[in-house]
């Protein structure tokens, strides 16, 4: 992944021409709504992916990034519509141009070519999902299960893992699908040869007496045993050399036509039609779900629906309606997934049966067809091929309709059809073969004895290739099965793992911003192609977010959702986000714990900020999670984002200085300290006299602010005396008196005693006088805030109610014990 | 079913693959250079076909052997 260092936009949305530096660090970019931020992230998203979700996803059918994403004043000019990206690849340890126009978004320009650098470039673009805004928060949140199923799953890039079950399933279902057919054939290769030698059962002792009693008529030796390599003609060859050739053995085929005509005259075997009238219940069914499915799917119809039928008539058109009962309607057509497996399964094994009957009628109608074509005069096939051709085409639908189970049309017509009623015409052909064959002349006991020991050889030969093929289509199947099980399991067992580990990481993040929820507890379960998402209640129960959750709570679940499937999917790619106005309705107390989570549990991540809420901003800055922002002040169609840039307070104040404007410096001053005073007072739980409209002034906050700040420090030597630990308590002692020594200076002390030196008065002071107060403050903040350039963060207490135990910064770099006990 | 496209393989799916050989090679009944062929089929960002499935699946007969 990357870090970006700078953004260049032009004519790309509401921006006309913007540069935005970023340094490679977290950035924020503060301003009203209208004024452009929205903007800046369509323009990272669409550099880096050449979409803009904004314009291409769900719901935003009219709107397209070509026809939409160039300024409205160059809609015809897309080429002038571009954004570069000057970034870094810390993996690499370069850095990299990445440049896209709205004229050919599918292009990017990156520089230099590296192959390596594309190859990260392609990872970002196939995860869009860097960049969250917080409309999208709400797919994490109050998303139906199955369409977070389909969200995280692609999200987690888990679809590969279900694309390779079906993968695996299909393979498996082929496999038993041959080996289905592999058995059938090797049963109706058996029936063939039982027939010919018109025995009942299948035994080699029987199949030899059958095969003897020929070769005695033609005087040759007994066979023995019957193996692989038996030959039923052995010396029949020589006996038969002049015998006259026939196509046709009399007593074989009718025979074949006999069990042929049984089978016609017996109907519907009553097992296929238990087969049948199960499989075609349970594809009508099937097709009428379907069509509510194809519903949902395509509108959440039914999804929708059900969530409106609260009321005693339709929302529209006021219609009455009886809730309960249409409740139950809507319900009903929907039938879960689990079913229509279960429903599947059964219409497969149905339509595997139906096959093998299907299959044995075609096979005795083509023996049958070949029998009429070899007679002398002919008798006409071709009913007999059409009637085959129809069996044909019957096996056809059912075997398509298990390899697309759209196609349930051709499989119901299949099932609705008295296939086994032989056609009128067919019929008569079979009549008149049989007819043809009973004719024929007797032939002698010899040559009779060459042919059936001829057909014996060919059906025995058959019979053998059918098992042998049986044999390993059944072992092929039994791996794909075993391989197919074994990866369902695996994969659930580590789904279950990825879920388990997302769910506690979740609770972790969403604790870590709401600590007054102690006992909150997040759980995703997965179940058939839906993704439950249960949170606790103050301890009443687990249930969907939505159900009882403030918004502000829910925007932070998705949030924490969110960073936890992304430490998830990316690892340590996590490298790079553009949270755009997600952290809107994060309420007042739970936002420094937002950045604190940002910067500490993501200290490898970029991330971008947007909000509306200068506040927010500050909070970001005070927190250390961003150095840098912009404001954007405003916005025109014609000139675009107005844009001033996020001062140092330090440096706004200097220069107030260098004008001799003390008047505004005070202001400033005066500002900055009324703020960073309710952070620090706050943060150390300082004791203040409570008032109950809020209104603290700066006198108010920061004397008992830095007491306590003393008063922590203090607290820290004890407990290091306690504890025995020498280099900390004398470290402690220092910064002690460092602490007196710069709060004294600052006078804050002094205020309410001395009104000569109260803040209320520094619009008076000197330029001079001025600077010594500024510099003492920016000296005592400075003196409190954690020296780590990276953190740079104001101490707080924890745990932040009860008993203090710990003084500590975000980073760790402060980290003074407290206790004593 | 959903176009597999040649990309490279997510981290949960790798974790899948290497629990899903691991399995493999300790099952009886799958034979290990099966198991092999099959972990190096998945493993390359596309979708396999029923072919490739049967080719690393079945056992080739062993040399000298008819």
């Amino acid at each position: 992944m990357i870090r970006i260092k700078s953004i260049h936009i032009e004519e790309f949305r509401g921006i006309r021409d913007l540069t935005l530096d970023l340094g490679g660090k977290n950035f924020g970019i503060c301003g009203p709504n209208g004024t452009g931020k929205s903007g800046v992230v369509d323009a990272i998203e669409f550099c880096l992916t050449g979409n803009v979700t904004r314009l291409s996803g769900q719901g935003q059918g009219e709107l397209s990034v070509k026809g939409h994403a160039p300024h409205v004043d160059h809609r015809a000019n897309p080429d002038m519509a571009k954004v570069t990206i000057t970034a870094a690849v810390p993996s690499l340890g370069k850095d990299v141009t990445i440049t896209r126009s709205v004229k050919t978004p599918r292009a990017v320009t990156i520089v230099p070519a590296d192959p390596k650098i594309q190859t990260i470039i392609g990872e970002l673009q196939s995860h869009p999902e860097f960049a969250l805004s917080r409309r999208e928060i709400a797919k994490y949140i109050i998303t139906p299960p199955a369409q977070r199923s389909t969200d995280v799953q692609t999200l987690l890039r888990l679809d590969r893992i279900g694309e390779l079950r079906k993968a695996l399933l299909s393979y498996a279902n082929k496999c038993k699908r041959d080996a289905g057919e592999a058995e059938r054939a090797q049963a109706s290769a058996e029936t063939e040869l039982k027939t010919a030698l018109n025995i009942p059962t299948l035994d080699r002792k029987k199949v030899l007496e059958k095969a003897n009693v020929h070769r005695s008529v033609l005087g040759l030796p007994a066979l023995t045993e019957l193996i692989p390599q038996t030959s039923f003609m052995e010396g029949a060859q020589e006996e038969g050399k002049d015998a006259k050739k026939t196509v046709v053995a009399k007593d074989v085929a009718l025979a074949d036509l006999t069990t042929l005509s049984t089978a016609i005259h017996s109907g519907e075997p009553d097992d296929l039609k238990v087969h049948r009238e199960s499989a075609l219940a349970s594809l009508k069914k099937l097709k009428e779900d379907e069509k509510a499915l194809s519903l949902a799917r395509a509108h959440g119809f039914i999804t929708a629906g059900l969530e409106f039928v609260t009321e005693d008539s339709c929302p529209l058109c006021d219609k009455p309606w009886d809730a309960d009962e249409l409740r139950a309607h809507l319900q009903a057509k929907l039938l879960s997934a689990e079913k229509i497996g279960t429903l599947l399964e059964k219409i497969g094994n149905a339509n595997d049966a139906i096959i093998g009957v299907l299959g044995d009628r075609a096979a005795g109608i083509r023996k049958a067809a070949g029998y009429a074509a070899a007679l002398d005069p002919v008798v006409s096939r071709a009913e007999l091929d059409a009637y085959t051709k129809v069996l044909g085409d019957a096996i056809t639908a059912l075997k398509t309709f298990e390899d697309d189970h759209s196609m349930i049309e051709g499989a119901i017509a299949v099932l609705e059809v008295k296939w086994w009623e032989v056609p009128e015409d067919a019929q008569t052909r079979l009549d008149e073969t049989e007819k043809g064959i009973k004719a024929l002349p007797d032939r002698s006991a010899k040559d009779k004895a060459i042919e059936l020991l001829a057909v014996l050889q060919d059906r025995y030969e058959r019979l053998l290739v059918a098992g042998k093929t049986a044999k390993s289509m059944t072992a092929r199947n039994a791996t794909a099965q075993h391989v197919y099980d074994r990866y369902n399991t695996v994969s659930n067992t580590v789904l279950e793992g990825i879920y388990d580990a997302v769910a506690k990481e979740f609770t972790e993040f969403y604790k870590a911003i709401n600590d007054d929820e102690g006992m909150f507890v997040g759980e995703l379960k997965a179940e058939l192609a839906k993704l439950s998402f249960n949170v606790d209640f103050y301890g009443r129960g687990t249930f969907p977010p939505g159900a009882y959750h403030s918004e502000g709570h829910q925007d932070g679940m998705g949030l924490c959702l969110y960073l936890a499937l992304m430490k998830h999917t990316l690892a340590d790619k996590f490298t790079f986000a553009v949270l755009d106005d997600v952290l809107m309705s994060v309420d007042t107390g739970h936002r420094r714990e937002v950045c604190r989570l940002l910067k500490t549990n993501f200290p490898n991540t970029q991330f971008v900020l947007t909000t509306h809420d200068r506040v927010w901003l500050q909070y970001m800055k005070t927190e250390g999670l961003i150095r840098k922002g912009q404001f954007f002040g405003g916005w025109n169609i014609d000139t675009g984002p107005r844009i001033w840039d996020d001062k140092d307070i330090w440096a706004e104040i200097q220069e107030a200085l260098d004008k001799d404007d003390v008047p505004r410096a005070a202001a400033l001053l005066r500002r900055y300290l009324e703020y960073i005073s309710v952070v620090l007072a706050d943060n150390l739980r300082a004791q203040v006299e409570y008032r109950g409209d809020s209104s603290y002034d700066l006198g108010d906050l920061l004397p008992p602010t830095l007491n306590r700040w003393k008063d922590r420090l203090e607290k820290g030597i004890k407990s290091a005396e306690h504890w025995g630990h020498g280099d900390a308590q004398a470290a402690l002692e220092e910064k002690l008196a460092e602490a007196k020594i710069l709060i004294t200076k600052s006078n804050a002390e002094q205020w309410a005693i001395n009104k000569s030196v109260h803040f209320n008065e520094w619009e008076n002071f000197m330029k001079t006088e001025f600077k010594e107060v500024a510099d003492a403050f920016k000296a005592l903040l400075d003196h409190i805030r954690c020296q780590n350039e990276e953190c740079g963060g104001y101490p707080y207490l924890t745990p932040r109610k009860g008993s203090s135990e710990q003084l500590r910064c975000s980073c760790g770099a402060i980290n003074i014990n407290l206790k004593t006990k | 079913m959903a176009e597999f496209k040649n990309e490279p393989i997510s981290p949960a799916l790798k974790k899948v693959l290497d629990e899903f050989v691991t399995v493999l090679h300790s099952d009886e009944e799958i034979d290990n250079e099966a198991a092999d062929r099959l972990d190096a089929l998945l493993r390359k960002g596309k979708l396999p076909k029923h072919d490739d499935l049967d080719a690393a699946l079945s056992t080739p007969p062993k040399e000298g052997k008819p």
